[in-house]
């Protein structure tokens, strides 16, 4: 029995081209990443009261002890290298990632960087192959230093939602990673770049100083009015607080922090902090936010050169570039991936 | 169960795995720590076939398309499988359920293979030099949760011989056997103590379970059972 990284060629796989995302061909709604969250809008103001909050004067004082010093950020740079077709017939698809993740702490106003990961992954839908032949290729990938990832999604005619599939399955590794990186010190106040439920396990919801920055927009919480008032914001102004109940309860508010774009949100920022934290230390004093808020409106990212700029600030895009030069690029990678499995 | 027979088993379990890697020349100091049982169970030329709706019957009937039995049994069963194990003297074959989760089917595999090298290899060795012909069943039946250990117990099915009957141990102290066998074989000791030692400081309970798990390619219910049998988890100091 000789498999290993034949695998990919036993099942017919060919190379794949990067491309562009295609739609859906089956409606499954893969995307639903927040559906769960419901939101209480008056935990900060009554209806009659939601107005914009200018947080540009509420500068914390300089002994402030929450003011973020410890800042989190992962990566997930990847793609679909090859597809294969099982027995039954699926397209199945093969993806190639390097993961990662960084923290940077402020040591006397310098960011060095205090904690790094990296991974070289492979997944794939494993349910329609024989067991022998995966564990076999798994067996040869943990040789050549890649971890294997098994995705243990449905196999489906639609070939885009098994690409997701495969996507989402790096995507909690390297969420993973991040939980490392908030484990390795999660009790000096840190800012994580995304939402706080992907990072639960790693903190102390009732007690640690951990603020969620959440720059991609896959749900908006917000009443027709809320809406407006979003659209309306100016640089450095928030939306009040609301509350978001899942597995793990937050609070909530929009910041702009820039005006410029070329959409009508964008510039605009979500962050979160956990409301057990929030009640329990802060006791649910407000100016907490606005601090929160005017800081990272002063960390906004002013650069132009940055295409997420308007949407960024300045110690995450270090991180984020810190993070990057520790990873291959990426079309070597995937060069070396065809060359070790014949493709 | 006292920890005499219980040490008896380990050094039985640990002779058979040995042997597993000797037969298949594979060697132990690998930079994988994914057990290669699919190798293992080749090296023994024991069959790996996967069916959907496995049941006894639809095990004999593959055999019987296969030339490996002449005539179906009367008594096939129909009860939904995990696993099933068919031995002669010449031929064996190891089934498991094609719609399982790939953990469970691996584990399935690992159960299988351990009746195969505890219980009836020894008697099917001993048939073969009496050249008498022995022939060997072992079903297990798909539990109702993922987790493999706890599986429904099997029941093995003898064959016409009943003196071998007296050879092998009770029912329930068989599928003990052969799930210790499969933990041993999939969750080597010393890999997982090594994993444990290298990872521990990085993650917390859940994610530490799941990367290990993953990097042996079991399940996590499997791998958390395995970590608490030796006092690693709940990990320390950890109070989210």
């Amino acid at each position: 029995m000789t498999i290993g990284l034949a695998f990919l060629k036993n099942n017919g796989a060919q190379r794949m081209r990067n491309y562009t995302p295609q739609p859906f061909l089956l409606d499954d709604g893969i995307l639903d990443v927040e559906a769960d969250e419901e939101p209480d809008l008056w935990y900060e103001r009554k209806r009659e009261q939601w107005n914009a909050i200018n947080t540009l004067d509420s500068s914390p004082p300089a002994d402030w002890s929450w003011r973020p010093l410890r800042f989190i950020d992962g990566k997930d740079s990847g793609r679909t290298v090859a597809w294969l077709q099982a027995r039954t017939g699926y397209p199945l698809p093969v993806r190639l990632a390097e993961i990662g993740a960084a923290g940077m702490s402020d040591q006397g106003k310098q960011l060095r960087r205090d904690f790094e990961t990296i991974e070289r992954v492979v997944s794939l839908i494993v349910k329609p192959f024989p067991w022998d032949e995966v564990e076999s290729f798994a067996i040869a990938l943990q040789e050549k230093g890649y971890h294997f990832l098994p995705c243990l999604a449905e196999p489906s005619f639609s070939f885009e939602k098994m690409r997701r599939a495969t996507a989402n399955r790096t995507k909690e590794a390297m969420d993973q990673l991040e939980r490392q990186a908030l484990m390795h010190n999660s009790t000096i106040p840190t800012l994580v770049d995304g939402r706080l439920e992907p990072r639960m396990g790693a903190f102390n919801q009732q007690c640690d100083p951990i603020v969620g920055l959440i720059k991609t927009h896959y749900r908006t919480y917000l009443h027709p009015a809320g809406l407006k008032l979003l659209c309306e914001l100016c640089p450095g102004e928030r939306t009040p607080a609301f509350s978001l109940e899942s597995k793990l309860r937050v609070i909530s508010w929009y910041l702009r922090l820039d005006g410029q774009g070329e959409m009508p949100d964008w510039g605009v920022v979500r962050m979160e902090v956990s409301r057990g934290f929030f009640e329990n230390v802060v006791q649910r004093d407000f100016s907490y936010v606005d601090y929160l808020s005017h800081i990272v409106y002063t960390y906004r990212c002013l650069g132009t050169s940055y295409s997420r700029a308007p949407v960024s600030i300045y110690p995450i895009q270090r991180v984020e570039e810190s993070l990057g030069a520790l990873f291959s690029p990426i079309d070597t990678l995937v060069q070396r991936f065809y060359r070790y499995t014949n493709l | 169960m006292s920890a005499s027979v219980d040490k008896a088993l380990h050094a039985s379990i640990r002779a058979c795995i040995d042997e597993l890697y000797q037969n298949a020349e594979i060697e132990v100091a690998r930079t994988s720590y994914i057990t290669p049982l699919g190798e293992q169970i080749g090296s023994f030329n024991l069959v790996i076939k996967e069916l959907s709706g496995l049941s006894q019957s639809r095990a004999i009937e593959y055999l019987v398309s296969q030339g490996a039995l002449l005539e179906a049994p009367m008594l096939a069963g129909e009860d939904e499988l995990a696993g099933f194990l068919y031995a002669n003297t010449a031929y064996g074959c190891i089934f498991v359920e094609a719609e399982d989760l790939l953990v469970r089917r691996r584990f399935s595999a690992a159960h299988e293979l351990g009746h195969y090298m505890l219980h009836f290899r020894p008697l099917l060795i001993a048939a073969q030099r009496a050249q008498q012909y022995l022939e060997l069943t072992e079903v297990l039946y798909r539990g109702r949760t993922d987790d493999p250990l706890e599986m429904e117990s099997g029941q093995v099915v003898r064959s016409k011989q009943q003196m071998v009957e007296r050879e092998l141990p009770p029912v329930g102290r068989m599928e003990y056997e052969a799930n210790q066998f499969a933990t041993e074989l999939l969750m080597p000791a010393e890999v997982v103590r090594d994993l444990f030692a290298r990872t521990m400081l990085r993650f917390n309970d859940n994610d530490l379970v799941s990367y290990l798990a993953t990097e042996m390619l079991v399940s996590q219910e499997a791998m958390r059972l395995r970590l608490k049998n030796f006092d690693l988890l709940p990990l320390p100091e950890q109070h989210f």
